[in-house]
């Protein structure tokens, strides 16, 4: 049974996802366009289907709307690189869509739980967290080196994983780690530049699947808050380490201090998630 | 009047002055007004002895229960039940199919007897109650089959998914309770698939097939 877990939650992903990235490799040496972050949703979606079944049409609950946001973050941000848009019409974008995904996460407690006045404030606080995380991992990815980046959004979600073991949702928990493992292709390939730069593609995927992991444990299952926060803190590494200087050291180094800068406040997180559910 | 219907009759209409015509429609008028004032009322008398042959009940939450049986670890039964059962049964004797049951259970109401294993049930592994917090059964068809036996087809909404279900309906007894109340109460148990209701998480720790058992108890709304 743990082996069946392992092979469809943790291999199955990353294989799906490396092996896209590994084709487009080879026929193009380097990784053109949308590919990583529709090799990233991919791996994510094989990951899925693995463990909790092939996601219904329409979703039929919130975990599956990760899903659905993760495609709909790959069809829209391929058809935006076809279209050159206005930097404003981006943020317009990005706000639409972190409200639209906060709206569709969130209904069944506005269907059964909140009243009409509380469902728009979380909904729209909920949109605004998501619509800054977007920005915070733009900024950071605007950055020359990438390194820092992957390593700590490898850390960050792996850590979310785990975190989410201990809020009382192992599928959750077992999610996150399909989306770690389907990250890692990518993050190892950020170490070969100039086709390191493909990371900057993954981040509208990254953005959707991380917030609604961590918005279904909130909400749907036992996350606690400031595990939540502390995660957040720990996304924030790379800027960090920018303002240390450290970005100026050698490749390894910097993924190894930047990974160590973000597994201190991830650690945290799952603290805190261990200590709640003991 | 009738000597002046009679009077009425025996001429030719042509020879009616106007104030004969309007004292005659006037009387038709009366009539039908009587006529129909006869049937509501006939119709209203009735009425209640239509009520009557079904009767409403009222499903008594601390004396039904919802227990369901699973298969752990592909090695033993595990037990556990819902406390928080509603609902609604209209009882028609003489004709069944005009009766009808609505069974509403509170997915929050979990119970196994282990407030840590109660939690993760209602997490999005399995019953995920924040977002579906009810289970139904609506019937659409019942019939019987022999004496307090029904076979009761219906819809079934479990995990946010509705599916047709049919199941042996038990009348397992009724009669007055001490405080003069009419219960009556009902059995009923039924296998279903987790998996066709999309709760497909850990299909091999914890059985696809669910084995439901329900205990009624309902008492009788005066009208």
């Amino acid at each position: 049974m743990v082996w069946k877990l392992l092979l469809t939650g943790i291999v199955l992903p990353a294989v799906v996802s490396g092996t896209i990235l590994l084709i487009s490799y080879l026929l193009w040496r380097r990784l053109p366009f949308n590919i990583t972050q529709a090799a990233l949703c991919l791996g994510y979606t094989a990951g899925y289907t693995g463990i909790g079944g092939l996601p219904s049409m329409p979703p039929a609950d919130a975990s599956q709307w990760t899903v659905y946001a993760a495609i709909l973050a790959v069809a829209v941000s391929t058809l935006y690189t076809a279209f050159s848009f206005r930097k404003k019409a981006d943020y317009i974008l990005m706000a639409m869509f972190s409200c639209g995904l906060s709206f569709f996460l969130l209904r069944p407690l506005l269907q059964y739980r909140w009243s009409d006045m509380e469902g728009f404030f979380w909904i729209s606080g909920t949109g605004a967290l998501i619509f800054t995380l977007w920005l915070l991992v733009i900024k950071e990815a605007e950055t020359p080196g990438l390194l820092p980046l992957s390593s700590a959004m490898l850390i960050t979600v792996a850590f979310s994983g785990l975190t989410l073991l201990f809020s009382g949702s192992a599928m959750l928990g077992q999610l996150a780690g399909a989306f770690t493992a389907a990250l890692l292709p990518a993050a190892i390939a950020a170490f070969r530049p100039p086709s390191g730069h493909h990371f900057r593609k993954v981040m509208p995927v990254s953005v959707v699947v991380v917030a609604g992991l961590w918005i279904n444990g909130y909400f749907f299952a036992e996350m606690p808050v400031w595990s939540i926060a502390f995660l957040l803190i720990a996304l924030c590494a790379p800027m960090f380490v920018k303002a240390a200087g450290i970005h100026r050291r050698s490749p390894l180094k910097q993924a190894l201090i930047t990974g160590t800068a973000s597994a201190i406040p991830s650690s945290l997180a799952l603290a805190i998630a261990v200590i709640h559910y003991v | 009047m009738k000597r002046l219907k009679l009077e009425m009759l025996q001429r030719n209409s042509g020879d009616m002055t106007i104030l004969e015509k309007s004292s005659l429609n006037k009387w038709r008028g009366n009539k039908m007004k009587k006529i129909s004032a006869c049937l509501i009322l006939f119709v209203l008398l009735l009425l209640p002895l239509q009520l009557k042959a079904a009767d409403r009940y009222e499903i008594d939450p601390s004396h039904s229960t919802l227990i369901f049986k699973v298969k752990h670890l592909n090695t033993s039964y595990f037990y556990g039940r819902f406390n928080d059962i509603t609902g609604s049964i209209v009882a028609d004797a003489k004709n069944p199919a005009n009766s009808s049951v609505i069974t509403t259970v509170k997915t929050e109401s979990i119970d196994t007897n282990d407030e840590k294993r109660d939690k993760h049930l209602r997490n999005p592994d399995f019953f995920n109650a924040s977002q579906f917090p009810e289970i139904r059964f609506r019937s659409e068809k019942i019939e019987q089959l022999r004496d307090g036996t029904y076979m009761v087809s219906g819809k079934l909404l479990l995990h946010g998914i509705e599916k047709s279900l049919q199941v042996k309906m038990t009348k397992t007894g009724e009669g007055k309770d001490p405080w003069g109340n009419y219960r009556m109460g009902l059995h009923t148990s039924f296998k279903i698939k987790r998996s066709d209701f999309g709760m497909k998480y850990m299909l091999d720790g914890i059985g696809d097939e669910v084995e439901l058992s329900l205990g009624i108890e309902a008492i009788r709304k005066e009208s």
